[in-house]
């Protein structure tokens, strides 16, 4: 039996260990924060517009107009090309389908110049004379002699030189998009080493893809998590190794913290089809609170004889399993999950360390270096003081709502993606998700944006719809061509012009063509981005940034930018960020007047100072949610220590000890996080570090004589 | 006084780079009607200088992509790339005196015999081009012959 219990540990540890090995695969981690956002109307636009091949298009450009340079982008594209992967996208390259519907619908699909042509002599003199009096070779339209059509102005120009896609002054282009739809990290890898290999070796070339984000940035996440996970194990398990000095007790606690943090990963996995890779690196550091419980039992004396139930222990598990359920309700994915990996961790820590571990029994070790040293701090002060500074600092907070700082600062992509912006004349352009109910209206829709917005590119508004169709049908009538026809012919004669030259001039074909209707496959076959999703067909516009505002009047658009829908994912749970920051707030006050009544002001000295020098710190700027949300947790972890400081023997050796290196402990759970390159985990780290120094110094105080 | 500064410019510039004495033959299919033109081309780095001498004087320069024209009357300038035509004509003609075979291979499939070369358009090209026929003396261009899809035709020859 004692040996039983003895190794029970081990044995949930294996059985734990034995899950994950089977079933980790089926857990799928991803790097990507988006994902993790709450669902709503700019999530779906998001994930709307990630099918379209404009939101993943690869961009390559070659430095130079010379041959050298001509060669090199027309081999790049030979090879990228038949791996049949990619399709080349350029507007130079005769779609057929295209020319067919532009040929027979010409005008409709130009501008009606209903002023012009009024003295056909004129006109047609005109004609002759540009043609024999230009020194440049001029063709003429002798299907509109009269000029009545002319061509739609291109808002955003292709540059075009020696008959190839060209990049500014830089060099020439190639555009390509990937045939591939399925949008997977795995298809976007494979794009990614295909590029990077053919490019290998080839000097004074650029590339850039949105889709490398995703590979670069997955990559360097996991890479920076991996980084974070050792560096914290390998700290702590310094630490406790010099704390604990009892390596069968060090195994089991390694055990429970490993089975704790298994189990909750395993559980996670089931709730969510999607795991965040945050979750792991916060996860590591969850143990960091968990094993306060094990310190606390173990310097008290629990492992070694029977001793009665420990309250402070308790009620400190209880604030900060509180805590998190308060947040696990935010409607807000990666918050959840986070929340929900912490609770299901510290209960299951809770429970082997406060139940099984005195089962198992452990000798206590011989003490250790004793703590003596302690300054004269005045708590009364301190608490007014951060108390002043948390009511001045709070009205003058700004939320930073930017995803990206949250994100992986990819700096070498990004100047990339500056640089094809700017010469494409794309930066400062936003994208617009148009929806509608059938590709007629989608095209209507189209027009509107195009017509409202002097800078737009509605890539749809190309084609017209059945309303338009009839209405330039009216025009057309009206112009009465028909009539003028026999004058056109006699008059170019007279002129000089080959007889019967315009005799196919406004043809009955070109000005009553019958209306097309487009299909969504029809469409796509003349190279245009639409996407039908449930029962509705979607579009792109490019509006410019500062039309941003105005977008908001066209219920049928939504902006596609990542830093809006975080906005708007923010406000949505902002209400409810706010009630959990309130009953959070209520939580640790009524926590500390129920168990800390006796010692209220040292005991808030704990929550209150680190919160003030945390807010003092966000008054300097680049304040987001995941700061905020640290606060809150570092406000529940400060009140343990207040409750663990209010108990009578928190003066005694080992009880301080155990205060002592569970802050240090802490201290190398979460702290390490300053290190990641990460935004929302460096904001957690440095939130931690200020917070677990604010109670270092508290915790090394003692009350003026 | 702007104007003749420009135009001696214009000259040195010519003379600078060895212009070359050509006549173009421009058939016009609309018209059916053949005009005539005689001038220097002159080939630089970045661009293409026409001066037109006859019928009347006239100085293109083809600089990427853009087309200016400069006469009696000043200045215009036009971007080519609304002239497929007009583009083509530039874009053969700089790619035939640069040797550019990837240029010229990118538009057109290439049958040489001899000293001549017959360029079939393919692709986009096709749908503005029918023929072109490049005749050459040892490796200087001797000749060019364009046959555009409306009918028309335009020969240049080079003279020196």
């Amino acid at each position: 039996m004692k040996l039983g219990t003895k190794s029970l540990n081990i044995l949930l540890f294996a059985i734990v260990g034995t899950l994950f090995f089977v079933y980790q695969n089926s857990v799928h981690v991803s790097t990507n924060l988006l994902s993790f956002l709450p669902e709503g109307k700019s999530k779906e636009a998001f994930e709307i517009y990630s099918h379209f091949k404009n939101s993943k298009e690869v961009l390559i450009a070659t430095e130079g107009f010379d041959k050298e340079s001509l060669s090199k982008i027309k081999n790049i594209e030979e090879k990228l090309l038949a791996t049949e992967l990619l399709k080349l996208e350029s507007s130079i390259t005769p779609n057929a389908k295209l020319i067919e519907y532009t040929k027979s619908n010409a005008f409709y699909l130009k501008n009606l110049n209903k002023e012009g042509s009024v003295n056909i002599h004129e006109t047609l003199k005109a004609l002759y004379e540009k043609m024999t009096n230009n020194p440049y070779y001029t063709t003429i339209d002798a299907s509109d002699p009269l000029g009545y059509f002319s061509p739609k102005e291109q808002k955003i120009p292709i540059n075009i030189r020696d008959g190839h896609l060209a990049l500014g002054d830089f060099g020439y282009l190639c555009v390509l998009s990937i045939k591939d739809t399925s949008n997977t990290i795995e298809s976007y890898e494979t794009i990614y080493n295909l590029v990077h290999q053919t490019l290998e070796g080839v000097q004074n070339v650029r590339v850039f893809s949105p889709t490398f984000y995703f590979v670069e940035n997955a990559q360097k996440i996991q890479d920076d998590v991996t980084f974070l996970i050792v560096l914290s194990t390998i700290l702590l398990l310094v630490l406790y190794i010099f704390i604990i000095k009892n390596i069968y007790l060090l195994i089991n606690t390694i055990a429970t913290l490993a089975t704790s943090a298994l189990l909750s990963f395993l559980i996670i996995g089931m709730m969510w089809s999607e795991v965040s890779v945050f979750v792991l690196a916060f996860g590591n550091a969850i143990g960091t609170l968990a094993i306060d419980y094990m310190f606390h039992y173990y310097f008290y004396g629990h492992y070694e004889n029977k001793k009665k139930f420990n309250t402070s222990v308790f009620y400190g598990f209880l604030t900060t399993f509180g805590g998190f359920l308060i947040f696990a309700w935010v409607d807000f994915p990666l918050i959840q999950q986070v929340c929900v990996f912490a609770m299901i961790s510290l209960v299951l820590s809770y429970l082997q360390f406060v139940f099984l571990f005195p089962l198992i029994g452990f000798k206590k070790a011989q003490p250790y270096t004793k703590f003596h040293f302690s300054i004269p701090l005045p708590y009364r002060a301190i608490a007014l003081l951060s108390l002043l500074a948390i009511v001045l600092s709070v009205p003058f907070l700004h939320l930073d709502t930017n995803i990206k700082n949250l994100d992986y600062q990819n700096v070498s992509l990004m100047k990339e993606e500056k640089f094809f912006k700017n010469a494409i004349k794309k930066e400062g352009f936003m994208p617009l998700l148009i929806e509608a109910n059938s590709i007629d209206e989608l095209i209507a829709h189209s027009n509107t944006i195009q017509k409202s917005f002097k800078n737009a590119t509605a890539p749809l508004s190309y084609f017209f719809d059945k309303a338009f169709y009839e209405q330039r049908k009216q025009e057309i009538d009206a112009l009465h061509v028909n009539e003028k026809k026999a004058q056109i012919e006699e008059e170019a004669t007279k002129l000089g012009f080959r007889e019967g030259f315009f005799k196919n001039a406004y043809n009955e074909a070109l000005l009553h063509p019958s209306y097309q209707e487009l299909s969504l496959d029809t469409l796509r076959e003349m190279g245009f981005d639409v996407v039908l999703h449930e029962g509705k067909y979607y579009t792109y516009a490019l509006v410019k940034n500062s039309d941003r505002n105005l977008v908001a009047k066209f219920t049928f658009a939504s902006s596609i930018d990542a830093k809006e829908m975080f906005f708007n994912a923010l406000e949505k749970i902002a209400h409810q960020l706010l009630l959990g920051g309130v009953l959070a707030i209520a939580f640790i006050f009524f926590m500390l007047y129920v168990v800390c009544r006796k010692t209220l002001t040292l005991s808030a000295n704990y929550v209150l100072l680190p919160t003030a020098l945390i807010l003092l710190l966000a008054l300097t700027g680049g304040f987001t949610i995941a700061h905020i949300f640290m606060l809150f947790i570092m406000m529940l972890f400060g009140i343990d220590y207040g409750i663990y400081m209010s108990s009578e023997d928190s003066f005694k050796d080992g009880t301080r000890s155990a205060i002592f290196f569970s802050i240090i402990d802490t201290f190398a759970g979460f702290g390490v996080l300053i290190f990641s390159d990460i935004g929302a985990l460096h904001a957690m780290g440095l939130v931690s570090c200020i917070a677990t120094g604010a109670i270092l110094i508290l915790l090394m105080g003692r009350k003026p004589q | 006084m702007k104007l003749i500064v420009l135009c001696l410019l214009s000259l040195l510039h010519l003379f600078a780079n060895d212009a070359a004495a050509f006549k173009e033959t421009r058939y016009l299919y609309a018209l059916d009607k053949t005009i005539t033109l005689e001038g220097f081309i002159t080939f630089g780095e970045q661009n293409i200088i026409i001066e037109y001498v006859k019928p009347e004087s006239k100085v293109l320069t083809y600089f990427e992509e853009k087309l200016t024209i400069q006469d009696q009357n000043g200045y215009n300038v036009i971007d080519a790339q609304s002239m497929p035509s007009m583009n083509y004509f530039f874009m053969i003609i700089k790619a035939v005196h640069e040797e550019n075979s990837v240029l010229l291979d990118s538009f057109f499939e290439a049958k040489t015999q001899g000293d001549e070369t017959l360029l079939s358009p393919k692709g986009v090209a096709a749908e503005v081009l029918e023929e072109v026929r490049i005749s050459r003396h040892v490796t200087k261009l001797k000749s060019l012959h364009v046959k555009i899809k409306n009918g028309d035709r335009i020969t240049i020859e080079i003279r020196n």
